[in-house]
């Protein structure tokens, strides 16, 4: 947690002001029992006079109205303080993310990086503001009371301190009981949604297998013990409240016996025991206060550990280079090996793609095709050979470098929410509108341009595409660019065959080598040469007819999809 | 507007009520408690001002009253401990039982309702509905029987009492508490208005998060980064301005009510003591009436949040409720445990999903037991809503359907499913073994079947890898891949053997070259080469995978526009003829 302290920067004057303001009204607040005391006392006891006690109880008024100024400017400083915070952690962790490779953020998940850049840093931001306000008012207060009851009595005091132990100690062994009880019926909760979820995408089959009580008996299982496991969490934390009472009445019965005593002895005066009695009523709700928000701090632990984890993630080295040198080979793979973990999933791949000219790579699923595409992107770095573009290593390249020269088709399309027009130009901000219809024409869009325009709204998602549709926008912004080397992965796959047609045979005219990777023949066929791949390792690589006579798996493929 | 709402509520409450009413007696008996605490609770500090009364200086301690004191307020604290802890017990015990109990009632709702439900609704929102949202139920519960019980107890008490003692302070401490209320209503009502904008920013936020982190292959590809980076700047800015307003003003709330409390407690304090000085009030008093001037206004200040609770849960009980009484599908054949034997007449049968967009008109259809059916066409052209009628997941808006001569609709709903086989384009997978998800259909399959099965699927090679083979847990999540599943379901299907099959795209998943071994499997299972012939339909989007079907439909706009077999088809020179031409001289001239 403390960690996250550095985030804090610029706003370090708030964070120091505001527990001050927070302490300051704490003492207004201790003041009041001994003013309490001073009016029995005096006021009532010995002077009997009126105006002595109401000059007191304006000064009691005086003071709530001080503590409630320097309080509210206590929470002002303390939210400054806390949203200045996390708006800071977010920046720096959105830029993380976006610095990791993609084999970091892959392992740490999309879903979960999305928690922690938002509910985590925002628990964060929320306790780090709860702690500004109760960090030094609350020790403080309860230290003051103890002080306060201290100058009243030091042995009586003693009965304090011990109730202070004990309530803390109460708190935290129901809490610590509690926690196994919570967790159980938050996983049983856990349950219920995966089982309804489950029956809902199961709808059909269930039905069809006429299954529903089945279904019904394991999700009425699943809400008894759910229904169970909370009655139990409850028996444990239904202990608190009567628990924290009864010791604090148990410190207040000590303090009227023994403090009875010393009264009675001369040692000390009734207005003083009332006194005693309201510090620790004061105390008392300080404490019980804490514990409620003791699960804000818990949590937020939690969410500071998962935040730290992902900024705790290195960044590689990045190489120099910032030009190509004129090769031959745009990409060469010398006997390249990768495994995303464990066993490989591509094993010893070697091959050379020359300047301008096509190469198709086919194989079955998680035969390793996208792997390749992955590896030249530098998304992943393989664990053995090595791979050059344009006659260098990939690793001397920058990599914003290396990516501007490759025009990368993934194989599921992504469109961001916006215009058709801001989609193309993620590729290239200066991109001519030319330039973008020529790539909406090649990528056999110009129907999709048609009917929206360049200024046609792309909803998140691209809900508002075909499938179809959304892989022509992706491959249209590659090509609104020019790149030394294409990378088409499977970017044809929702597309019907005359219209991949149609797009190779005008892809073709493009400047640039290319890769195409496909599982269909008749993506591949037309390439100057093509590698066929199975279980990561290359099978065949030749023309289309020379596989086709030489490589079993090959014709296998020609057979299943011609006819 | 607002008196509709609040119909609506007490309607609501009538009908968890309802669900409230079998544990009533668990509810009295947290009432019974709440009440005995909240009493015992109250006479702590009187007991403890009567006390203090006895202290009154040297040698002006009457120990054997003190002492009496004392024991009282023991036993007091040990009765609210008790009833405390049994009231919080008897409160949890109901609200979980109802919950259960409309948990239960949701989700036999949730599988008896017809698919038009299931389809309709998100199904996001429906599963919440019976977790999240049911939840929330409980917790109103718990905090109406205890929190409201105790609260108005207390009030009420409160005041009974520091009328006892003084009735004019107890008459200024009860005019001033309201403002107390009305301060943070006033505050409450501020920062709302800051909450809803912090709320949409931050969905705002949440939404570019997302999308940037979910393309983060292609922002990494095309350098998208620093873009990204600062309209994602841009938001978090704006959340900042706004967080900022609404956590300032609602941590007001707190402050401002601790003032006007403080204030009572003043003006109290100075009412006491000059009763005080005029004899009318011992030094006990006041600090029995000042316990009670704090301990006034905390339950009033609470049960404003209680109402905010209930009035959540209220609505999340809406939810829950709503699913709950939706209505099972009606199923009223008469035929029961009739085996179909594959003979299907469709008679001018008229479908739409929405009124007044007929999705499937005026189809007329002819099957002979044994015949495999394939039904092509466009996406939106009806096949998959003619497998829909076919599995009676949906029924016909007019026109009729015959299995083996008798009306569908005579016919129970799991008789006409347990004569078919089906496999769809979006497998399902449940948490359980494999085992268990293959033998779906048939849980006393011995474990021959279960691999013969799988091994027809073609999924048994893969299987045997898995760490604990057939034993291995699987889940609709990741870990094994849309392929894999495809043909856990198949396998499934395989080993129930039924007499008729349905295949909506099932392969549609699956790299050519196991399909086409798939395939074989199938075309084993519809024609075995010493048995009956079975009928069976298939849809499908590879048109050589359909070429030795015995029938062919060919549907657009919800009509079969051709029908026939392959070679008939192909030498008429229409619309099948072009889709496969284009699909075959495609592939090859490339």
């Amino acid at each position: 947690m403390w960690k996250l302290a550095k985030f804090l920067k610029g706003y370090v004057p708030q964070a120091i002001f505001a527990p001050l303001c927070k302490l300051i009204e704490a003492v207004a607040e201790l003041a009041v029992p001994m003013i309490i005391a001073e009016v029995i006392d005096v006021g009532i006891g010995e002077l009997h006079d009126k105006s002595y006690v109401i000059k007191y109880c304006i000064i009691i008024g005086a003071l709530a109205v001080f503590g409630f100024i320097i309080s509210v400017t206590g929470q002002f400083l303390a939210s400054k303080a806390a949203l200045g915070f996390g708006t800071k952690l977010r920046d720096a962790a959105f830029k993380h993310v976006n610095k990791l490779p993609l084999s970091a953020s892959d392992r740490l998940g999309g879903a979960s990086l999305v928690t922690r850049l938002t509910g985590d840093i925002m628990n964060c931001q929320s306790a780090l503001n709860m702690f500004l306000r109760l960090v030094l008012r609350v020790p403080f207060v309860v230290i003051g009371a103890f002080v306060m009851s201290m100058i009243i009595d030091p042995v009586l005091s003693l009965m304090f301190l011990a109730m202070t132990v004990i309530l803390s100690a109460t708190i935290f062994l129901v809490m610590r009981l509690s926690m196994p009880h919570v967790r159980k019926s938050q996983k049983k909760l856990d349950e219920i949604s995966r089982l309804s979820a489950q029956s809902l995408s199961g709808a059909r089959v269930i039905r069809a297998f006429s299954k529903q009580d089945d279904a019904k008996t394991d999700f009425f299982s699943a809400a008894d013990s759910a229904a169970t496991a909370n009655i139990g969490a409850a028996k444990v934390s239904a202990l608190l409240t009567p628990l924290t009472f009864a010791v604090v009445n148990l410190a207040i019965i000590a303090v009227l016996w023994f403090g009875g005593i010393k009264v009675d002895g001369g040692a000390l005066t009734q207005g003083q025991i009332v006194a005693l009695i309201n510090y620790l009523t004061q105390a008392f709700f300080v404490i019980v206060n804490i514990g409620n928000v003791f699960y804000v701090f818990t949590r937020s632990a939690a969410c500071s550990t998962r935040v730290n984890k992902l900024l705790d993630t290195p960044v590689p080295d990045d190489g120099t280079v910032e030009e190509i040198e004129d090769s031959d080979a745009v990409i060469e793979f010398r006997d390249v090996s990768f495994a995303y973990d464990g066993d490989y999933d591509v094993r010893d791949l070697s091959f050379t793609l020359k300047k301008e000219s096509t190469l198709g790579i086919i194989g079955g699923t998680g035969s390793g095709k996208s792997t390749v595409i992955n590896l030249i992107e530098k998304f992943y770095t393989p664990q053995k050979g090595q791979i050059l573009f344009c006659g260098k290593p990939l690793d001397e390249y920058k990599t914003a470098f290396l990516r501007s020269k490759l025009g990368y088709v993934p194989q599921k399309p992504v469109v961001l929410a916006g215009t058709l027009d801001s989609n193309l130009r993620i590729a290239d901000e200066t991109a001519t509108e030319e330039k973008e219809v020529e790539a909406l024409r090649i990528a056999q869009a110009s129907e999709l341009l048609d009917k929206i325009g360049l200024d046609g709204t792309i909803a998140q998602d691209g809900k508002n595409l075909s499938g179809g549709q959304k892989q022509r926008v992706s491959i249209a912004r590659s090509l609104c660019r020019d790149n030394t080397l294409y990378l088409f992965d499977d970017a044809t796959s929702a597309l019907d065959y005359k219209t991949e047609r149609d797009f190779i045979n005008a892809v073709k005219k493009v400047n640039g080598a290319k890769i195409f990777v496909s599982q269909r023949i008749s993506a591949v066929s037309s390439c100057d040469e093509i590698i066929v791949l199975d279980g990561g390792r290359i099978v065949g690589k030749g023309t289309h007819e020379t596989l086709k006579a030489s490589c079993p798996l090959y014709a296998e493929f020609c057979a299943s999809q011609n006819r | 507007m607002k008196k509709t709402s609040a119909e609506k509520q007490s309607a609501t409450l009538g009908r968890l009520m309802k669900y409230v009413k079998p544990h009533a007696l668990l509810v009295v008996a947290a009432f019974f408690c709440a009440v005995v605490s909240a009493a015992a609770s109250l006479f702590a500090p009187v007991v403890i001002g009567e006390s203090v009364n006895y202290i009154m200086g040297a040698g002006a301690v009457y120990y054997k009253p003190l002492a009496t004191r004392i024991v009282l307020l023991a036993v007091l604290i040990v009765a609210v401990l008790v009833f405390q802890w049994l009231m919080n017990i008897f409160a949890q015990r109901a609200a979980h039982l109802t919950v259960r109990d409309a948990r239960r009632d949701g989700f036999s709702a949730l599988v008896t309702a017809p698919l038009s439900y299931i389809d309709g609704n998100g199904h996001g929102d429906l599963a919440a509905r019976l977790s999240v949202d049911a939840d929330q139920i409980s917790d109103g519960i718990v905090q109406g029987a205890t929190q409201l019980f105790t609260g108005i107890v207390t009030v009420i008490g409160t005041l009974a009492l520091m009328i006892r003692i003084n009735p004019w302070i107890a008459l200024a401490v009860a005019a001033l508490t309201p403002l107390s209320l009305f301060v943070s209503f006033l505050v409450a009502r501020g920062s709302h208005k800051y909450f809803s904008a912090q709320s949409k920013v931050r969905g705002e936020l949440y939404q570019k998060s997302e999308e940037i982190i979910g393309s983060r292959a292609l922002v990494a590809a095309y350098g998208y980064a620093p873009r990204a980076e600062q309209s994602f700047g841009e938001t978090n800015e704006a959340l900042r301005r706004c967080g900022f307003k609404a956590t300032f003003y609602s941590s007001l709330v707190n402050p401002s009510t601790r003032l006007i409390n403080a204030l009572v407690y003043a003006v109290a304090a100075v009412m006491g003591a000059v009763f005080a000085i005029d004899g009318k009030m011992s030094a006990g008093d006041i600090a029995t009436l000042l316990l009670f001037a704090n301990q006034f206004a905390r339950p009033i200040n609470e049960i404003t949040g209680v109402i905010t609770e209930l009035q959540t849960s209220l609505a999340a009980a809406k939810r829950t409720l709503d699913l709950a009484e939706v209505k099972p599908q009606q199923d009223s054949g008469t035929v029961k445990d009739k085996t179909l034997g594959g003979d299907i007449a469709i008679t001018d049968m008229t479908f739409s999903y929405t009124p007044g967009k007929p999705i499937l008109k005026n189809l007329n259809l002819a099957v002979k037991p044994g015949t495999m059916v394939a039904i092509v066409g466009r996406t939106g052209c009806g096949k998959t809503t003619l497998i829909n009628l076919l599995m009676r997941f949906y029924d016909p808006d007019s026109g009729k359907i015959y299995f083996d001569g008798i009306d569908s609709t005579d016919v129970q709903r799991s008789c006409v499913r347990k004569g078919f086989g089906m496999v769809l384009q979006d497998s399902w997978i449940f948490k359980g073994t494999v085992r268990e998800n293959i033998a779906y259909g048939k849980p006393d399959a011995s474990e021959d079947e279960v691999k013969a099965a799988a091994k027809a699927a073609h999924i048994d090679g893969f299987i045997e890898r898995l760490p604990n083979g057939y034993d291995t847990v699987i889940d609709d999540g990741d870990g094994i891949s849309q392929g894999q599943k495809q043909l856990i379901n198949i396998a499934r299907v395989m080993l129930v053997n039924p007499p008729m099959l349905i295949l909506d795209e099932a392969t549609s998943n699956i790299d050519t070259r196991t399909e086409r071994r798939v395939q074989e499997a199938f075309d084993a299972l519809l024609r075995p080469e010493n048995g009956v012939k079975k009928t069976g339909f298939v849809v499908a989007h590879r048109l050589s995978t359909i070429k030795n079907a015995d029938l062919i439909l060919v549907m657009d706009s919800g009509e079969i526009v051709e029908r026939g077999t392959h070679d008939e088809l192909l030498s008429r020179g229409g619309v099948y003829a072009e889709l496969y031409n284009a699909q075959f001289s495609a592939g090859l001239s490339v």
